[in-house]
């Protein structure tokens, strides 16, 4: 597979797509909100299909909605709805399914589209209704408070303000280090870039500033002007890159 | 959860359950109908990368990240200046990216580009319905709708080469006329040596490649004869050469320019056509006056017809004519520096160019006009001629010939008993081909004399989906193989069979 060495996934690396159920025959079926959203959030049985030859010759089919599912919110949610066929259905349409783990595979093909709708009955109707009223009841109103509103004053001590003036304390004052170990430090972390800004370097190294800068001036040019204002980097003898 | 796939008279009633394994994201693919997966290929797709596209939009200079000119944290604190001001820029997200398609191994492969289609998901909600092999259904949610085109395989032109294409747009490629050249072509280079100085000469003033370098040759023999008129002509002037003598000619054409224009003479037409052509080969793009010059060409054929549809002019005054024409083109001679043939202006020569004009080279009118029959100039190599420069013999009319279409070495102009011998030209055209056939052109001969521009306009109406030059060529090489005679009716030379 395509995993890097962090074992995350590069999407850009080509994946092997499994194909073994490239053809295998599918339904599209093209559902209704309020349907399609209890449907995502049912495990288990959803429903039945019910499949009928009808009298013209063509297979009817109804899908039930299951009652339990039904009856999680109002009651007036239609349950059985026909599954409509496109006639003449002809277009390329083909299922992906991805998983986690980055795997791929065809799982099938479509073979028929279909629309789920429910009956227009006075059920529907009704439901119709009640959510037309649900829509159109407005998100804002007046309505009286019995009791004060708690407001509350501005802090400027916040708690995780706090955590991190208790570890700044536990650190203590930065002790200066040799300045051979200091200017260890500082080279290998020029190693990896070639500008720093004295905050950066301070900590890194964790020392006090005076203490850096005295090293920092042995060792370091300091850029004045534009593309790295402010930035420290080696002087030219120490530099392992060549100047550009 | 067992199946319940009972079965109770017609009825089948099946269970629908919810995905089971929820972590699985379903999206569909939609193809073009011909295209698709074929039933044992290789599959892989990859996301495309769009890094350097977003980088450069969001304007993200590409400084190197570690090692020299690097700067440690610049991204982040980059990031951080900007969330200062409140721009919060969106990452990039290589899930969002269109897939890669490759079906089938790396040489034969078919590359497709799926592009998210977010339109179609928006307001709907769409499930796949999958019989597992309980005989149960398994509702999926899909999520993400591709749209799959083929990725283009040939690259697009750059400004230059746009333009370099733009230049030719308006060209016409006459199967005819390149045939016509390559013939001449062939013809010309054994006997280059003959032709001496004055090829030469045309060659290093007008520094072009090939095909001028044909025009430059004819054009320069048909300066000399001092004939035109007709749409090969136009063709074939415009060298630097004729820009000489532009001037003069224009003069001269002003002199007699209102009966000229009226009338289709040789000399005149000719004569514009320099001016013109003078003007283009100032400029010294060669490939927008190759353009030019194939634009005019074609324009030449249809002026000319129209002239000639409107224009029916006594005999007399077409005398008139032709003795300015003829002073002009005696005039031209002398100012050129190329091989001096004088030129005979007589009747039946003009006459000649308009059979042979529509008989060859597809101008579509014929108006002899001459009671003269004309004499047998057998033309085998009129090159010798022009040598001996006898002015009688290398009429224009031989030298015409010589340009067009012509089978082999042994050309002869219309002979005595004015059956027209055409040129066969190479490119074999199925003259047997929908309606054009020589059993139609017989029929219609045989019901009456027609003249070749009767017969043309004839199928022209018939609409055979034929290019004007292709029916003219056809017609010629029918008549050619008929055997017919002509006679002048109404100063018209109209063909009849033979026997």
């Amino acid at each position: 597979m395509a995993d890097n060495k962090d074992g995350i996934l590069d999407p850009h690396i080509p994946r092997v797509v499994e194909s073994q159920l490239a053809s295998k025959g599918v339904w599209l079926v093209k559902v209704p909100k309020y349907l399609a959203e209890k449907m995502k959030s049912a495990s288990g049985e959803i429903g039945k299909i019910k499949t009928t030859m009808g009298s013209a010759g063509k297979p009817e089919v109804l899908f039930c909605l299951n009652e339990n599912l039904k009856s999680s919110g109002d009651e007036t949610t239609p349950t059985t709805h026909r599954f409509i066929m496109s006639a003449g259905f002809s277009q390329n349409l083909t299922v992906l399914t991805e998983t986690d783990n980055g795997g791929l595979a065809l799982e099938g093909k479509v073979i028929q589209r279909m629309e789920c709708r429910p009956h227009g009955d006075q059920h529907y109707m009704k439901y119709k209704k009640h959510q037309v009223e649900e829509s159109n009841k407005p998100k804002r109103y007046v309505m009286q408070i019995d009791k004060p509103v708690n407001t509350y004053k501005p802090v400027s001590n916040h708690a995780h303000l706090a955590e991190h003036e208790a570890k700044k304390k536990a650190d203590g004052k930065r002790s200066r280090d040799d300045a051979e170990k200091v200017k260890e430090v500082l080279f290998k972390a020029f190693e990896r870039h070639q500008y720093y800004t004295l905050r950066d370097l301070h900590n890194l190294t964790k020392q006090p500033v005076a203490h850096l800068k005295e090293v920092l001036h042995s060792i370091c040019v300091y850029n004045k002007k534009a593309p790295h204002k402010n930035m420290y980097e080696l002087k030219p003898e120490y530099r392992h890159y060549g100047a550009e | 959860m067992a199946a319940q796939a009972q079965q109770s008279g017609a009825t089948k009633s099946f269970t629908v359950i919810a995905q089971r394994e929820s972590k699985k994201r379903v999206s569909v693919l939609q193809f073009q109908n011909d295209q698709g997966f074929d039933k044992s290929g290789l599959v892989s797709l990859a996301r495309e990368n769009n890094l350097k596209e977003y980088r450069s939009a969001y304007n993200i200079d590409s400084m190197p990240t570690t090692g020299a000119g690097s700067e440690f944290g610049r991204e982040a604190k980059e990031e951080a200046r900007r969330r200062k001001f409140g721009y919060i820029r969106k990452k990039y997200n290589s899930e969002a990216q269109p897939w890669l398609m490759q079906l089938g191994a790396e040489k034969t492969s078919k590359k497709f580009k799926g592009t998210r289609n977010g339109g179609i998901l928006e307001n709907a909600s769409y499930f796949i319905f999958t019989k597992n092999k309980d005989g149960m259904f398994e509702a999926t949610p899909v999520e993400e709708w591709y749209n799959f085109k083929p990725t283009v395989s040939y690259n697009n032109l750059n400004a230059e080469e746009a333009e370099e294409e733009f230049a030719r747009r308006d060209k016409n490629l006459n199967m005819f006329n390149i045939m016509v050249r390559k013939r001449i072509k062939k013809e010309d280079e054994p006997e280059e040596d003959d032709k001496g100085k004055v090829k030469k000469e045309v060659k290093s003033k007008s520094l072009m490649l090939t095909e001028m370098e044909d025009w430059a040759d004819l054009s320069d023999e048909d300066g000399t004869a001092g004939v035109g008129g007709n749409d090969s002509d136009s063709s074939i002037n415009g060298t630097k050469v004729k820009g000489k003598k532009g001037k003069s000619k224009k003069k001269k054409e002003k002199d007699t320019d209102d009966e000229a224009v009226e009338d289709s003479d040789d000399g005149d037409m000719e004569a514009k056509q320099v001016d013109y052509m003078s003007d283009t080969s100032n400029s010294d793009s060669d490939m927008e006056g190759r353009a030019d010059k194939s634009k005019y060409e074609e324009k030449g054929v249809e002026d000319e017809d129209g002239l000639r549809d409107i224009v029916v002019e006594s005999d007399d005054e077409k005398d008139k004519k032709e003795n300015d024409k003829k002073e002009a083109t005696k005039a031209e001679s002398d100012a050129s520096s190329s091989s001096s043939d004088s030129d005979s202006d007589d009747p039946d020569r003009k006459d000649d160019e308009f059979t042979k004009a529509f008989l060859m080279t597809g101008s579509k009118k014929e108006r002899g006009k001459s009671p003269v029959p004309r004499s047998t100039t057998p033309t085998t190599d009129d090159r010798k001629r022009k040598l001996q420069a006898s002015p009688r013999s290398s009429s224009p009319l031989t030298k015409k010939i010589k340009q067009e279409p012509s089978d082999g070495k042994s050309l002869s102009v219309p002979s005595a008993d004015a059956r027209p011998v055409t040129p066969v030209s190479s490119s074999t055209s199925s003259a047997s081909k929908e309606g054009l056939t020589e059993d139609a052109v017989r029929r219609y001969l045989s019901r009456k004399p027609m003249s070749s521009k009767d017969l043309y306009k004839l199928f022209k109406s018939k609409k055979l989906g034929l290019s004007n030059e292709e029916i003219v060529k056809r017609i010629t090489n029918i008549m050619k193989k008929l055997s017919t005679t002509q006679q002048k009716i109404g100063g018209i030379i109209h063909f009849s069979l033979s026997n």
